[in-house]
């Protein structure tokens, strides 16, 4: 998993069936890092809003945190983080 | 997944079976901090029926093969819907329908 | 699996229902010159602390059978295995 900052979000009217009601944003990965990418990313928690630091699952397991069956997701936001410690 | 431009399309003829009937779009992935694309043009199977010029997600790896028209095909990258708008910062970036 | 060392923890409170109760570590991926850029957040099943050299498995089908949840929905792409003692 990977921790990254919410950053914006899109709208998207034609999409792939399975995909109606879920909220697509846009997400800052690695948060701090020079090389950060942006990257859409499926709102699982459903109590995200722009500026929060979140932490996000890629990959197939993606798709399991909507509990929905089969869905073309490889990029999931699955909690707030409220706290993060790193030394240095 | 990543944001990307439909830059074009690719017809094949001979190809594995279970690729056929599907459309093949040229794809370049967006930067929204930039601004710009990043240069790395893919090819991606389009579930969505997207349009050379149209920006568009994409999905990678096992997961672009979660929908019904991909279930169990040869794919590694799906353009699974259309932008309609992009929101960054409080700032629209991108918008398919110009405001009156 | 892959050899990395624990330098951050992370609290959250809103997440994934399957997440409850585990413990998150940010571990950092070293090359073979023992350093690294590469960095992850992983669930903990061995008591690993910040400065532990760990064992890191980046299989979800492994956490499943760790915490014994093969047939819940279980949403890991990974976690720490082991400590590294030498």
């Amino acid at each position: 998993m990977t921790i990254g900052r919410v950053v914006g979000r899109i709208v998207s009217t034609v999409k792939s069936p399975s995909l109606v009601g879920t909220k697509l944003l846009l997400v800052k990965v690695p948060w701090d890092g020079q090389s950060s990418s942006v990257e859409v990313a499926v709102d699982s928690v459903r109590a995200v809003s722009e500026g929060d630091l979140v932490y996000l699952i890629n990959g197939s397991e993606a798709a399991a945190s909507m509990r929905k069956g089969p869905v073309p997701v490889d990029l999931a936001i699955v909690g707030l983080v409220d706290h993060c410690y790193r030394t240095e | 997944m990543i944001l990307a431009y439909v830059k074009g399309n690719v017809v094949s003829t001979n190809k594995t079976p279970r690729l056929k009937g599907h459309k093949l779009l040229i794809v370049e992935e967006w930067n929204p901090l930039t601004g710009a694309c990043t240069g790395n043009p893919k090819v991606a199977v389009d579930v969505v029926n997207a349009g050379e010029g149209e920006l568009v997600f994409c999905v990678s790896g096992s997961s672009s093969r979660q929908t019904a028209e991909t279930d169990k095909k040869p794919v590694d990258l799906a353009v699974i819907g259309i932008v309609d708008e992009v929101d960054m910062e409080g700032k629209i970036l991108f918008t398919k329908y110009k405001k009156a | 699996m892959r050899i990395g060392r624990v330098v951050g923890n992370m609290v959250s409170v809103i997440h994934d229902p399957c997440h409850d109760g585990h413990k998150f570590l940010l571990v950092r991926f070293l090359d073979e010159e023992g350093r690294g850029t590469e960095e992850g957040v992983f669930v903990d099943s061995a008591n690993a602390g910040i400065g532990d050299l760990v064992l890191v498995s980046e299989d979800g089908g492994v956490a499943e059978l760790v915490f014994g949840l093969e047939d819940k929905v279980c949403v890991f792409d990974g976690l720490i295995v082991g400590v590294i003692d030498e």
